[in-house]
Order: C-alpha cells, then structure tokens, then sequence
C-alpha cells in the first residue's frame, strides 16, 4: 500500500514542477502617433499578462486609463474622447506564438504573435513580430507593431486631423516570470 | 480500497486543476486582477459652464491663461441693436485670469477685471469626485474667492469697504456620456452695500451641459437669489445659455447671458439686465493650457 503514496508524492510534485505559466512582473506598453504638428506618445506600466510556455498561448489585459501622457489635457482627451474608457476600460490580445518554438529552453527566439487585439471595444485578428527572450526563470517579450485607428472605430475630427496621426506605433516591454497563486 | 479511492480523488484534483491553469489565461487575467474604482472624466468640459463654475480644475502644475469677454446688451430696449452692433461695440466685462493646479484637485488663481477693477484671488478643491460604479454618485467640490476694487471713489474711505467674498458648494454628476448636471448653492458677502440692500446673499445656481453630436454640446445655467429685498434698478436672475463646440485641444462656447458680470462676486448680486428687455450678451473665451509637468521618460525622437 505504499505505492500509491509514493505516486501520490511524485504526481503533487510534478504539478508544482510542471506549472508552466509566466505572469508580467514588469515593463510596459507605450505608444506612439507622428504627426505634422505635434508627437504624441504616451506609456502604461500597469500591464497585466499571462504566457503559457508549453501551450504559447498569451493573454494581455491593458487598463487603458493607466496611460500616462505628457500633458493631462491629452490624457482626458484619450481617454474621454477617443478611447471612451468609460465605456471600454480594457484593452486586451488574446493569442499564441506562431513558430513552435521551445520556450523552457534559454535563447532568443524571432517569432510571431497571432490573435485578437480588442481596443475601443473593437476586436481585431492581428499579426505582429517580436522576440522572446528566455532566462533563467524569467522570460522577456519585445514586439514593435502597428495599428490604424479606423480598425478599431476611432475617429478623429478634421480639425486634429493633423495633430493625431492615423497609424499607432505600439512597443511592447515586458518581463514574465513563473506564475504563483 | 478506501484510500485507493482517496488517491484517485487527489489525482482527479490534481489533473483538473493543471487543465484549469491551462484552460483561458484570459479568464485567469480577469480572475486575478480587481478593478479599482475609476474617478468620472470630464462631468463639464470647461471650468465655467456659462455664468456658474463647475467642479472642473486645472491638473497638477498645469497654468490656465484666460480671457473672458462679455460683450453689451444685444436688444435694442436695452442699449444695443444695430447702432451697437448688438452689443459688439460695447464691452460690459472683460476678465483676465489666470489658474494654476497645485494638485489634480487643488486650484488657485488670479484674476483682474474690467467692472470695478476688481482684482480676484481664488481656490478651488475638489472634496469628492465621482466614481464610475457609483460608490461616490456625485462630485463635491468647494470654490472661494476673494475680490479687492482699486477704483478711485469718495466714498470707499476704508480698505475693507472694497472687499467682496463667495464661498459655493458645487454638487456635480455626469449621468451619461451626453448629459451632465449640477446644483450650486452659494453665499456671497460684500462689506459695503446701500443701506436698502444687505451684505449677505444667499442664492442656487442649477447647470447643465447636453451633448447633442459627438463634439457639440449646448450649456445653460441659471442662479435663482433668495430672498432679495427689491431694489432700484430692478436685478434679475442671470441666466445663460450656450452652444459648446470640441475641436480636440480647445474647447469654444458661444454664449448669451443677461449677466452683468463675469465674477459670482458681480453677477450674483448686481445682475441689472432682463432677457425679456433685450439684455443679453454675446460672451466668449480664448484660453491656453500652459505645462509644467515633465513626463517620467525621455521622449523619443
């Protein structure tokens, strides 16, 4: 009748062991909008995601009022006039990596996201590149992308037509490590 | 054969739970995080909504530079018309402020205008704001000033006689995206009045902004003074309406009031002018947010 304690034993340890989820613990998302009159960008360090290492499944959740501008008219404008966080507090991506790459094993890897980016409510199927860069019990993730505002619903008046511009440049910056309860 | 059962339930536990972790790391995200209680943006786009201010301040080490202007009565019967070009040719009031965000919250300003010379030093704070999930379901917020008149006059003969002071309550709530109001019950005292009026004036004023397209809103408020003795000229209520129009940056307000003044200090207790009559004014500001902030990165270039 031992055997099963020890079976017991070793399974309880091979859950714990085998827990392959990684949590951000630092870093941040910033934007950026290139305009002829002025550039805009601003930074959000209360990113909250999960990475699955055997799956490669990722999920992002941004509180969309934690993005901090250089100017807080530009911040109420963001998030009262063309994010209506209100409405929409969260912007979220839900994907995987693309390549199967080993993501236990230390290294570099190239490789590509897909999934659905949901911003001002609207989800949209995207693609981006990045780079994951696995250390000891700690994984970073590094993606430079893009997006157009009309994707996502929206809209710029005329009148700042020139100070917003239509294409968002997003860099991702984050550390992951092992998830705990 | 018990604890072979009991083995078997902790290995099911355990198998389910892994399949758990793994199951919808979004769900786990939304388990994990709890959402804080969000302050209400933006209950009224500018400080003023026509006549009557509104809880919004200036933020943290932000300056607000503005200029006020009102013109002359509109109406024929009451000074205007064409041969004034509706009041345009005449300027009852201009004010020349400026509001500096200590905090988020905590305002002080300056301000100097044309009625009475009056020179105006002034605070504001917001108590209490209000909260998207209706903890906090309305917005309090304190403003006090304090006027000084430089004019030239006999019978100012002390230094107090030409001090006035408003203290207002400014009960806000934005109850959609299209629709915004709020009550302002105030006190206004001024050290010198004629002997058949009294020093102190007790007075509601009611606004309210409603946003009629995605960057047009129209305004109005009305301050209602109780129990005023009568007086000679006659004083009315002010009240004013206005069209607000967005254009990302700036906000522009086109506004008719019968106010005879800028400042709560004025209005309130020496509105002289009667919208049956023709007295309304055109007013508008220009307005410019200064900076002061420095952001916590090196901006990329």
């Amino acid at each position: 009748m031992r055997l099963p304690f020890i079976l017991l034993f070793l399974l309880l340890s091979l859950c714990a062991g085998a827990q392959p989820i990684y949590t951000a613990k630092s870093g941040e998302i910033g934007f950026y909008s290139r305009a002829p009159i002025e550039d805009i960008e601003a930074h959000n360090s209360s990113v909250q995601a999960l990475l699955n290492t055997s799956t490669r499944e990722m999920a992002f959740r941004v509180p969309v009022r934690k993005f901090k501008f250089e100017k807080a008219l530009m911040e109420e404008h963001f998030n009262e006039k063309y994010m209506e966080s209100d409405k929409f507090p969260m912007a979220t991506f839900k994907g995987s990596i693309k390549e199967s790459v080993d993501l236990t094993k230390k290294g570099d890897y190239k490789v590509t996201a897909t999934g659905k980016l949901m911003i001002h409510g609207v989800d949209h199927d995207i693609t981006v590149p990045g780079t994951v860069i696995v250390k000891e019990g700690e994984i970073n993730i590094e993606s430079d992308f893009s997006v157009l505002l009309k994707d996502y619903d929206i809209t710029v008046p005329q009148v700042v037509f020139q100070n917003i511009s239509e294409k968002i440049s997003i860099q991702v910056r984050l550390q992951f490590i092992p998830y705990t309860k | 054969m018990k604890k072979i059962y009991a083995f078997f339930a902790v290995v099911l536990v355990c198998v389910s739970w892994q399949a758990s972790a793994q199951d919808d790391l979004m769900s786990q995200l939304q388990n994990d995080s709890t959402a804080p209680s969000e302050i209400v943006l933006a209950t009224f786009k500018g400080f003023k909504i026509v006549n009557i201010q509104t809880p919004e301040t200036v933020k943290k080490k932000n300056l607000d530079f503005r200029i006020t202007h009102l013109f002359g009565n509109m109406g024929e019967e009451s000074g205007g018309g064409i041969h004034t070009l509706y009041g345009f040719d005449q300027s009852n009031d201009i004010r020349i402020a400026f509001m500096y965000g200590i905090t988020d919250r905590f305002n002080v300003g300056f301000s100097r205008c044309k009625r009475d010379e009056n020179l105006e030093g002034e605070i504001k704070y917001r108590l209490l704001e209000q909260t998207l999930d209706n903890k906090r379901p309305l917005s309090v917020t304190v403003f006090s000033n304090m006027t000084y008149s430089p004019k030239e006059d006999a019978d100012l003969t002390k230094a107090a006689y030409r001090m006035t002071y408003c203290t207002q309550l400014i009960l806000a709530r934005k109850f959609s995206d299209h629709f915004s109001f709020e009550l302002v019950p105030s006190y206004v005292h001024r050290n010198l009045v004629a002997p058949e009026d009294e020093n102190g004036i007790v007075s509601v004023g009611a606004g309210g902004r409603f946003k009629i397209t995605h960057s047009t809103s129209i305004i109005a408020d009305y301050v209602y003074n109780i129990g005023r003795p009568e007086l000679v000229p006659k004083r009315y209520d002010p009240l004013g309406v206005g069209i607000e129009i967005e254009t990302g940056g700036h906000v522009f307000s086109l506004m008719f009031t019968n106010a005879s003044g800028i400042l709560e200090n004025d209005y309130i207790p020496n509105t002289v002018d009667n919208w049956g009559d023709g007295g309304y004014k055109f007013s508008f500001h220009i307005s410019r947010m200064f900076s002061f902030d420095k952001p916590g990165w090196t901006k990329k270039q």
